[in-house]
């Protein structure tokens, strides 16, 4: 494959920069949910206000 | 109270078993995508193996253009009904903000791999070309919009003066997308719109794949950010929540 070094940084930086900000997300809501004491239970289904995080409403 | 308190460790998650379906799905189409942009696709007589760089480069700006139409959709909605309704104002508003930070990220990849792309087939990262510094306007523009969002301000105001500004920022999508008609431009003109597709086989099907699979993981982006600004908010109401009580408190005990 010619210029293989831009094609693969090409799809590299595009992987990478939507995988940071995918993890960023997941990480912001969890530290959130923390300070506000709302989680899942023990069996991994979401309780009380945990559901108030998890619908578009 | 007791339940809605969380073990140590184990905040609440933004994903439902819906999302975590889309998140399989997206990360499943993400190596198919992979397969056939860098292997199945044939390289282009022209372009040569630069072609592959225009199936991440080609559904990102679609992505960003769709992303900044549901931030202008979403803003017009909130300035039409959503004043008058607290509930789903704030839900316009997070459908804007969640929209447009998306739409920021694909822009920037946008400019990354078109400079990319440009190297190989132009020999230089940039030129100040009109799609180009359009872009680049288009990126800032949406930056300032997400800047504004963050000001200090009461929530409705912020909310309203955001929605204005992403109705006029839109304006610049279709001078982004038409630059190329209407000036004399170094980029190339489109290949793929309503009209016959100049591309086709599989170079056709790769580049749709791609597109398709740069949609669903746009989606699952949006779906959590929008959750996320949901659980911000609850964290501003209930940080001022436990200001009035203490300012009360304070007002008791002297």
């Amino acid at each position: 494959m010619n210029n293989a070094g831009s094609i693969i940084a090409g799809y590299g930086i595009t992987i990478a920069a939507i995988g940071f900000y995918a993890a960023w997300i997941v990480m912001r809501g969890r530290a959130i949910g923390e300070q506000l004491g709302i989680g899942r239970s023990d069996d991994g289904s979401s309780a009380g206000e945990g559901e108030k995080g998890s619908t578009w409403t | 109270m007791g339940e809605q308190n969380a073990p140590a460790g184990q905040g609440p998650m933004t994903a439902t078993p819906a999302t975590r379906v889309l998140g399989g799905v997206a990360v499943l189409a993400t190596v198919v995508a992979l397969l056939l942009g860098l292997v199945v696709s044939p390289k282009d007589v022209v372009q040569g193996d630069a072609v592959r760089l225009l199936y991440v480069h080609v559904p990102v700006i679609w992505i960003a253009y769709g992303s900044f139409g549901l931030t202008s959709l979403a803003s017009a909605l909130y300035l039409w009904r959503g004043r008058r309704r607290a509930d789903s104002g704030r839900h316009y508003d997070r459908l804007a903000g969640a929209a447009a930070e998306c739409g920021v990220l694909f822009t920037g990849l946008t400019l990354i791999s078109g400079a990319l792309w440009g190297k190989i087939t132009w020999g230089t990262y940039w030129q100040w070309d009109a799609r180009l510094t359009t872009t680049v306007l288009l990126f800032i523009t949406y930056i300032g919009y997400l800047a504004l969002r963050r000001l200090p301000a009461d929530p409705t105001v912020r909310s309203k003066r955001s929605a204005i500004m992403a109705l006029a920022s839109f304006v610049n999508v279709p001078i982004v997308h038409f630059s190329v008609d209407w000036w004399r431009t170094l980029h190339q003109q489109e290949s793929f719109g309503l009209g016959e597709p100049e591309i086709t086989g599989e170079m056709l099907w790769s580049l749709l794949f791609s597109t398709l699979t740069m949609t669903i993981v746009a989606a699952w982006l949006m779906v959590h950010r929008y959750r996320v600004i949901r659980l911000e908010e609850m964290l501003d109401d209930e940080g001022l929540c436990a200001a009035i009580e203490a300012r009360q408190a304070e007002a008791v005990g002297s």
